[in-house]
């Protein structure tokens, strides 16, 4: 708009004169502005650890564990790729496939005397093998042996409860040990898919006709009547994802709620504005203003004190920084980054939010008053 | 009509009010020479302070037309009305209306914040600057309202109305405030702005010393015009 800089010459030179009003509305805006970010981030961490434990205990949202009856003669890597492809349509990141060994009987300690074990091999989508941390908490003296050969402690992980949960019983071996095993165990190796939608509806029968499909010649060729027939959901826990979804949407209440509050705050300050300076908007109107000069003086003086209340909330919280993460970390083991890169659109959305609430009427009132009635009310 | 700086031909102006319609003028016909002083007198009530509004296009009358310099203005959008206010218009009031926070010069310049062609910043200090010197309050310029009396703000208030050289300059009762000296004084600033400044000067006033200082004399009784000398 023309005009607009000596709009915000006149607010800047306004508020100048009324040093007192302005540094109140910034504190005002500056408290709510730091109390938005702070809950944002709270929000954002507590959420995100709630997410997380969840998933360690119950699974992500949409996990399925889907059998691959047949590796097509593909070979795992290659099947790998290729099943990967098959589910790329619903996986919202790359599948696994596990491939089960048949169960052998480890003969040296510390794994004699368990009996009959499974043997998994894990790849992702492009056939590689999974990055597990291969030896963690083992001894150093732990061995796998078949048939006087040895697979040596930092090629086995043991997998925790919530990952047997997901891939199966059984000890993880890295795939370069695959053909020992393979040849000191008899029966059939079996296949299954680890898959992650990210939906919370049922996606099962979509999933295994997406399968069949891309697999169709190879099942043909094979003589398998289908490539999948069974899976198994895992993910649960929907009542607790539920309370954390109960739980983001209070701390939502309560950051946008302060914000609102905060405008709602900053409205009546305004409105006081326009009635104490009535007088001025009339003779602007009288010296020829228009009406977007006297709306643009409203808007640019709430502008101008959400702007610096805004700096200055920035300028707090990256204060407060290290002081809030040294908290955190003590107390609650997390780490916390009061001005997250996530927050910055949420920041200007609501400085937005409150610019339209705390302006549009007061600018409205002002545009709407009369010059004459407001400089020469007596009627001649 | 285009030989007056501004005519009403015939103007009415009515409002509604708890007992019926009130006629504050009532089809008044005048014409404002260019280069002219006119005074308005007229008892409280009588429509002068209307006739002033209609004049100086913040008010629009309920019937007749407006000219400006030739121009008739009733078809003119609330929009090209404030241009119209800023460019060929100034206006002084009986309570002088100075900004306390700005200084003597920011408020004579504060026309330039809503012109539409303002110019640069510093052009329309000096301007501003200068109108304070012409009405001999230059020394003042850095003062503010606060820090100056009654005679002096208005002689501020006089400037704010010749910043953007208007064509019209109309008054509304501009020495109601002010002593007697005061008023005489801020009276032939004000009256000789036609000689000084070529502008045309429409005041009102109930002072009949004042009055009797402008050019011509017109007088209102009941919205309509009675007297004419």
């Amino acid at each position: 708009m023309r005009g607009l800089g000596r709009i915000l010459r006149l607010t800047l030179r306004f508020n100048w004169a009324s040093k007192t009003k302005f540094a109140l509305l910034v504190l005002l805006a500056a408290v709510g502005m730091t109390v938005f970010l702070v809950v944002t981030e709270l929000s954002r961490v507590s959420t995100e650890g709630l997410e997380d434990a969840i998933e360690a205990d119950t699974g992500a949202t949409g996990s399925y564990n889907v059998s691959i009856d047949s590796d097509f003669g593909l070979g795992p890597a290659e099947l790998s790729r290729q099943v990967a492809a098959a589910l790329a349509p619903y996986a919202i990141r790359p599948p696994v496939l596990i491939e089960a060994l048949p169960p052998i009987i480890p003969e040296c300690p510390p794994f004699e005397h368990l009996g009959l074990q499974s043997i998994l091999i894990l790849r992702d989508g492009g056939g590689v093998p999974l990055a597990v941390p291969f030896g963690q908490d083992l001894p150093f003296e732990t061995q796998l042996c078949f048939d006087g050969q040895v697979i040596p402690y930092d090629a086995i992980y043991l997998p925790t409860r919530s990952e047997q949960d997901k891939w199966g019983l059984g000890i993880v071996i890295h795939p370069a040990y695959r053909e020992l095993v393979a040849l000191s165990a008899a029966g059939q190796v079996n296949y299954n898919a680890l898959l992650v939608t990210g939906q919370q509806a049922d996606q099962a029968t979509d999933i295994l006709e997406s399968l069949n499909n891309h697999f169709r010649e190879d099942a043909l060729r094979y003589g398998v009547e289908r490539a999948s027939t069974a899976y198994k959901r895992l993910d649960g826990g929907s009542n607790i994802r539920t309370a954390g979804e109960g739980v983001g949407i209070v701390y939502g209440i309560i950051r946008w709620g302060v914000l609102i509050l905060g405008g709602l705050g900053l409205l009546v300050a305004e409105m006081i504005v326009v009635r104490n300076r009535t007088w001025f908007f009339g003779l602007a109107r009288a010296v020829g203003a228009r009406g977007r000069h006297i709306a643009a003086l409203i808007v640019s003086d709430v502008l101008l004190v959400l702007a610096t209340g805004t700096l200055l909330a920035v300028t707090l919280t990256l204060v407060m920084q290290p002081a809030a993460d040294a908290f955190a970390q003590d107390a609650f083991q997390i780490s916390v980054q009061l001005l997250h890169p996530s927050a910055v659109p949420q920041l200007l959305l609501g400085t937005l939010l409150v610019l339209i609430l705390a302006s549009s009427y007061p600018a409205l009132a002002a545009v709407r008053q009369d010059p004459l009635d407001v400089l020469e009310p007596k009627t001649a | 009509m285009s030989d007056y700086a501004a005519a009403l031909s015939s103007v009415t102006v009515a409002y509604p009010s708890p007992h019926g319609t009130v006629t504050a003028l009532n089809k008044v016909t005048i014409g404002l020479e260019r280069g002219s002083s006119t005074a308005i007198v007229g008892r409280s009530g009588s429509g002068k302070t209307t006739l002033i509004s209609v004049l100086s296009l913040m008010r629009r009358p309920t019937s007749g037309q407006v000219f400006l310099n030739g121009s008739e203005t009733s078809a003119l959008s609330r929009s090209q009305m404030a241009d119209l206010r800023s460019d060929r218009i100034g206006v002084v009031f009986q309570s002088y209306h100075l900004d306390p926070s700005l200084t003597a010069t920011e408020n004579v310049m504060l026309p330039w914040f809503f012109l539409s062609r303002p110019g640069p910043r510093r052009r329309a200090r000096q301007r501003a600057e200068q109108i304070l010197d012409r009405l001999e309050v230059g020394e003042l310029a850095q003062r503010r309202p606060n820090q100056m009396s009654g005679g002096q703000q208005q002689r501020v208030a006089i400037g704010r109305a010749l910043f953007a050289e208007p064509s019209l300059f109309v008054a509304d009762e501009p020495t109601g405030n002010l002593d007697e000296d005061t008023a005489n004084n801020v009276a032939e600033t004000i009256l000789s702005l036609p000689s000084r400044f070529g502008t045309t000067v429409a005041v009102v006033t109930h002072d009949r010393a004042v009055a009797d200082m402008a050019g011509r004399r017109l007088e209102l009784v009941r919205g309509e015009l009675v007297d004419q000398i």
